[in-house]
């Protein structure tokens, strides 16, 4: 058993979604609604998972099979319905009880927790467009007060966006976008890098380019990654783990389920 | 700190990113506030300029004495000590208080019957109203006019000086007639013109006079001697002198019923402007409340309508609030995003306004210039209404974008990006 603490431990963690029913319990079968109308709920179930530093983890499943929902609650940015732990432990920090946060609606905190500690790229890149893409990448430092003396060039050369950097993301195309927001989720020198879906809507030679990339990157600097891809190819599993994944159906309930 | 700084120069980055959008903002701000202020300044300069015009002006507070009595040193004593009198000073019989005629020396240009109105210090008609940013309004034509004194002084009005041809300075020839034992007779001797009035202030032909010249030519109309001129006749008489007249000024509109009410009941005949007062002031107050409700109406509109912009443009700001949220920014500093956004708004559309409102001012206050003494204005607004026009649409228009800011940062960000 390793000494160093996990990045993320989670158990029963619960978020729900539509319908007008809480599950009673995470691992017990919803019951029917109490009406006659027909109430569709959706229930993220994460019964236990594990993240420990530098693991690459790719989260697989089909389209509303709720990779995005988990991994917004992984980037602190949703509120999780309930958990019996839901622990964030990022490098050289002690852990920290994101459950309690959220009960506190201590909004700052987890947001200093975000700028801090994690890159997020979002599906559609998350770009501001009032801001050229050297200004988006160099923002969550400049939030922190950081100068990235020659890393953004750096980075954009690996990326191969240097000649865009003084475009406006309007100016980019879908792919150079991506891109974009992959070294602004890097170049802050973040603990852990969240990527949700950051190749869907791209074509699928710019896909395998940008995931190939992403992986290089995430690799070389050391960082913990959890990638959310429905379309992640089996056969790049170097150095990858992949998350199990069920879906249930009850009745009215679809039960989606992570764990590791 | 460094989220603040940095939600400032995002903020104003997006305001000149959306140019055109913050233009159409602005311009929206200046639709609604611009006529606002002119209409402010139409209540401080028309509505207040009436009634300052109603308050001060002297021919509303005169009380003027119907036919003659006999008023001695101490009535006008005991009624100058009155604190609602402004101003009283004895006159003579009404026919004796004329000059049979002016004339110019150089010209020969003449006025006949030449009415005197006795004057002194404190003259009523030389304080008419004036604005206080007006200090050097004044109601002669002359910088050097002064209150006549002596027998060889009088102050002119306007038509009379300009039928004369003469100005403030300049020398005329005063002439009085009599018929004294069955003969015409006559004096002439010269006087100095200190002064001409404005044409407003008296309109028909006549002098401002001091009280010794007044009653010299009653004197001599009634044979009596005025050694001071030479003329000739009786002895004056060593009785104290009782006039047969007064002019009579209360100090405000407000003083004119009651000092009017005093002298009746002492007998005097008295009339005044206290009914055209009463129809004045209820036009006064009505006038007044027509633009308070304009202008309520107006604010109301104001406020409404830029509430509902910044809103607007806070769910239009939604998607960046939550990837700045999920960036890192706190809750303050998110706020701040739409608040910075709002104060630009505001700032440049209250200039914008201030700039409608400036030539729109000066081409009414143009147009009704011959209606206006100097120093008074029918559009006007202080320093201070402007800046508080500022404040106001400032504050507004912060209230409403915080408001709307706090709602937008406490959603979760996931919820605001997964929105669009």
């Amino acid at each position: 058993m390793s000494a160093v603490p996990p990045v993320y431990l989670c158990r029963e963690l619960v978020k729900q979604r539509g319908g007008g029913e809480k599950l009673s319990d995470a691992a017990a079968p919803s019951t029917a609604p109490t009406d006659n109308r027909q109430l569709t709920t959706f229930a993220l179930h994460v019964p236990s998972f594990t993240i420990r530093p530098g693991e690459i983890v790719v989260l697989r499943g089909a389209s509303g099979s709720g990779k995005s929902t988990l991994l917004d609650i992984l980037a602190l940015a949703l509120h999780p319905d309930r958990a019996a732990e839901f622990q964030f432990c990022p490098e050289h920090r002690a852990p920290t009880d994101l459950m309690h946060l959220w009960q506190r609606h201590n909004l700052n905190q987890l947001g200093r927790l975000r700028g801090g500690d994690i890159g997020y790229v979002l599906q559609t890149g998350g770009l501001l467009p009032f801001l050229s893409a050297r200004e988006n990448i160099a923002l969550p430092g400049r939030l922190l007060g950081r100068k990235p003396a020659g890393r953004i060039e750096r980075v954009a050369e690996r990326l191969a966006i240097t000649a865009q950097l003084d475009k406006r993301p309007g100016q980019l195309s879908v792919g150079e976008r991506q891109r974009v927001a992959i070294a602004r989720a890097l170049v802050h020198r973040p603990s852990v890098i969240l990527a949700d879906e950051p190749t869907a809507s791209v074509d699928p030679l710019n896909a395998a380019v940008i995931r190939k990339l992403l992986l290089e990157l995430v690799q070389k600097a050391g960082l913990t990654a959890i990638i959310a891809a429905h379309d992640w190819p089996l056969e790049l599993t170097a150095g990858v783990q992949f998350v199990q994944h069920r879906l249930e159906r009850d009745d009215n309930l679809t039960r989606s389920l992570f764990w590791n | 700190m460094h989220a603040t700084r940095e939600i400032f120069r995002l903020a104003a980055r997006d305001f000149l990113y959306e140019r055109r959008l913050s233009l159409c903002y602005v311009l929206a701000l200046t639709a609604v506030l611009a006529p606002l202020l002119i209409l402010f300044g139409l209540k401080f300069g028309l509505v207040d300029t009436l009634a300052r015009r109603l308050v001060e002006s002297p021919v509303n507070r005169e009380v003027i004495a119907v036919g003659s009595h006999r008023y001695d040193a101490a009535w006008f004593e005991r009624i100058a000590a009155r604190s609602d009198v402004a101003f009283v000073i004895p006159s003579t019989r009404r026919i004796a208080a004329s000059l049979s005629q002016l004339q110019n020396p150089a010209t020969g240009a003449v006025v006949r019957a030449v009415q005197m109105v006795p004057t002194g210090a404190g003259e009523p008609l030389l304080h008419l109203p004036r604005s206080p940013s007006s200090a050097a309004a004044k109601v002669t034509e002359d910088a050097f006019a002064k209150i006549p004194e002596g027998v060889t002084e009088l102050m002119l009005s306007a038509s009379a000086a300009q039928r004369l041809g003469v100005s403030s300075g300049e020398r005329v020839l005063a002439r009085i007639d009599r018929t004294a034992a069955g003969r015409d007779e006559g004096v002439v001797w010269e006087v100095t013109v200190t002064g001409v009035l404005r044409p407003e202030v008296l309109t028909e032909e006549a002098a401002l006079v001091p009280l010794e010249l007044l009653v010299a030519t009653e004197d001599y109309r009634d044979g009596v001697a005025v050694p001071a001129l030479g003329w000739s006749g009786v002895p004056p008489s060593t009785a104290a002198r009782q006039f047969a007249r007064f002019r009579l000024y209360a100090v405000s509109i407000n003083d004119v019923a009651r000092l009017e009410a005093d002298l009746t009941a002492e007998g005097i005949d008295v009339r005044s402007q206290l009914t055209e007062i009463a129809a004045m002031q209820a036009l006064d107050r009505n006038l007044t409340r027509v633009f308070w409700l304009i202008a309520g109406i107006g604010t109301l509109g104001f406020l409404a309508s830029l509430a509902a912009n910044l809103l607007a443009n806070v769910e239009r700001k939604r998607r960046e609030l939550s990837i700045l949220r999920l960036i890192g920014f706190p809750t303050a500093s998110l706020m701040l995003f739409p608040i910075t956004q709002a104060a630009l708004i505001a700032l440049f559309g209250a200039l914008a306004a201030v700039l409608v409102y400036l030539p729109v001012t000066l081409t009414l206050n143009d147009w009704f210039t011959l209606s206006l003494q100097p120093g008074e204005s029918i559009c006007r607004l202080l320093p201070i209404h402007l800046a508080l026009a500022l404040g106001t649409t400032l504050l507004g228009a912060m209230t409403a974008a915080a408001w709307a800011g706090w709602r937008a940062a406490r959603i979760a960000p996931a919820e605001g990006v997964r929105d669009v």
